[in-house]
């Protein structure tokens, strides 16, 4: 990293090629779109080479690039919302339709390939500001608190949303195995928990 | 930890929420409050079924690999080299940077596209031919550059390979067509569609017209396309949406134009 502040665009190059898969894949699961991932990871990775020398080093360099990334993708998300045109409508027509043949695909059947294919299907469907938060914390890997940071919501937001989405997650996969007990507990948790879906109130 | 106080302690027999289950399993909780959730788990089969399930979901999350494509990883690290390069090569020829055209909130900059490589192409012969006069807009709707991806360039080079991806890809947008000398539009050599290479960043009005500024997503590119010494005509359907010019490297501004011609302009690139 040393060489490629430095300026040695082969370090630098094999500094981007390092980081590239993780930073695509925080992209790939905020945008559900393959081509936008690739739009973003590569602002992204344009962000980091030339941010590169600013790096204050307060955060490990893994975590900068992921909340690089993560900007990168949420400005895309943005960009992708101020144009609610023909594309996310068919996005959206695509992601329905994909999530239908998944779901047919996975009936009957049980194991890990078939976990992953709901999981990815359901975390897809999950509400934005929850799928946010859970690739925030399991794909990026930030801590609440700079997951706090890059989205602008209270430590308590990010934890609340982190749950439900894990929550709403866990509900598929029961669903698809036919649990007959609930894993989570919202109907008790909400009237217990000060934490329950109310991100005003602890804005 | 976090900004929001734990809830009060609770008796080893109460069950601990959820919500805090999940935030133990990312090490979130305060050490106290951990001590006490875990010890509560370690008597509950309850709760430790739920971690459990919380753990998994979180464990299949991580696990999940979006596929990369090796060429798709190569170019754009490539790409990001390149940019670099070529901001520093244009901070070396005083020209406009980069950063003037991105958001202040972060240094995300602008971005090369395979598209634009083409138009760069196509401009570079152009202006090797000499015969940028000015350049013409028009706007195109689905498979409009197929009808024109016949023709040449005043160079004499086929614009078909210039405007191919945009015949894999038919989408709205801007073509740039050159005018030829005797005042007609000639023909189409490349195209600005949205999130490709080009985007509305303001749209003005003074005097009853109207002013859009695009922001351009390879300046380099654009600079070489632009730099011209005409101003740029805007046509859709032949009609004369007004004149532009580029005002950086990156930054073309189309003035005069009418409120619809705004806004399809916007509605195109927005």
């Amino acid at each position: 990293m040393a060489e490629a502040c430095g300026g040695d665009r082969e370090a630098l190059g094999r500094l981007l090629t390092a980081h590239y898969d993780r930073c695509y894949a925080v992209c790939r699961r905020i945008l559900s779109n393959d081509e936008d991932a690739r739009d973003a990871t590569q602002e992204a990775m344009i962000a980091i080479a030339r941010g590169l020398k600013a790096f204050d080093g307060r955060s490990s360099f893994s975590t900068w690039c992921f909340r690089v990334a993560t900007n990168a993708a949420l400005d895309e998300l943005r960009r992708r919302k101020r144009r609610p045109i023909v594309l996310g409508d068919r996005l959206h027509e695509r992601g329905e339709a994909a999530y239908g043949e998944v779901a047919s695909r996975a009936d009957h059947v049980a194991g890990p390939v078939t976990d992953r294919i709901v999981i990815t299907a359901a975390l897809e469907r999950l509400p934005e500001e929850q799928r946010l938060a859970v690739v925030l914390r399991d794909i990026a890997e930030l801590d609440y608190a700079e997951i706090s940071e890059v989205l602008g919501v209270p430590i308590g937001t990010v934890r609340s949303r982190i749950f439900r989405g894990r929550a709403a997650l866990a509900e598929v996969l029961r669903e698809r195995r036919g649990a007959s007990r609930p894993v989570t507990r919202p109907q008790r948790d909400a009237m217990t928990s000060p934490h329950v879906e109310d991100d005003e109130a602890q804005s | 930890m976090t900004d929001h106080p734990n809830p009060p302690m609770k008796p080893a027999a109460e069950h601990p929420s959820s919500e805090e289950l999940s935030a133990l399993i990312d090490g979130e909780l305060d050490s106290e409050r951990s001590r006490q959730v875990l010890e509560h788990a370690d008597s509950c089969a309850i709760c430790r079924h739920e971690r459990s399930s919380l753990a998994e979901v979180r464990d299949l999350v991580r696990g999940l690999q979006a596929p990369v494509s090796a060429e798709a990883r190569s170019e754009t690290v490539a790409t990001a080299l390149a940019a670099v390069a070529g901001a520093e090569d244009a901070e070396d020829a005083g020209a406009p940077s980069v950063g003037d055209v991105v958001s202040p909130r972060r240094l995300v900059p602008a971005r090369p596209r395979r598209r634009l490589r083409a138009v760069g192409i196509a401009a570079s012969i152009v202006l090797a031919a000499g015969v940028i006069g000015g350049l013409g807009l028009e706007l195109l709707g689905t498979g409009g550059a197929s009808s024109s991806s016949s023709t040449t360039t005043a160079a004499g080079a086929p614009a078909q390979s210039v405007l191919a991806p945009q015949a894999s890809s038919p989408k709205h947008g801007i073509g740039l067509r050159v005018p030829t000398g005797d005042g007609r539009l000639g023909p189409l050599v490349a195209v600005l569609e949205r999130d490709e290479v080009a985007r509305v960043r303001s749209v003005a009005s003074q005097g009853g017209t109207f002013t859009v500024t695009i922001t351009l997503r390879s300046p380099r590119s654009a600079f070489n396309l632009l730099r011209g010494p005409a101003g740029v005509v805007a046509v859709a359907d032949g009609r004369e949406l007004g004149v532009g010019r580029a005002l950086s490297s990156s930054t073309l501004e189309l003035t005069g134009l009418t409120r619809s011609a705004a806004n399809e302009v916007e509605h195109l690139l927005g």
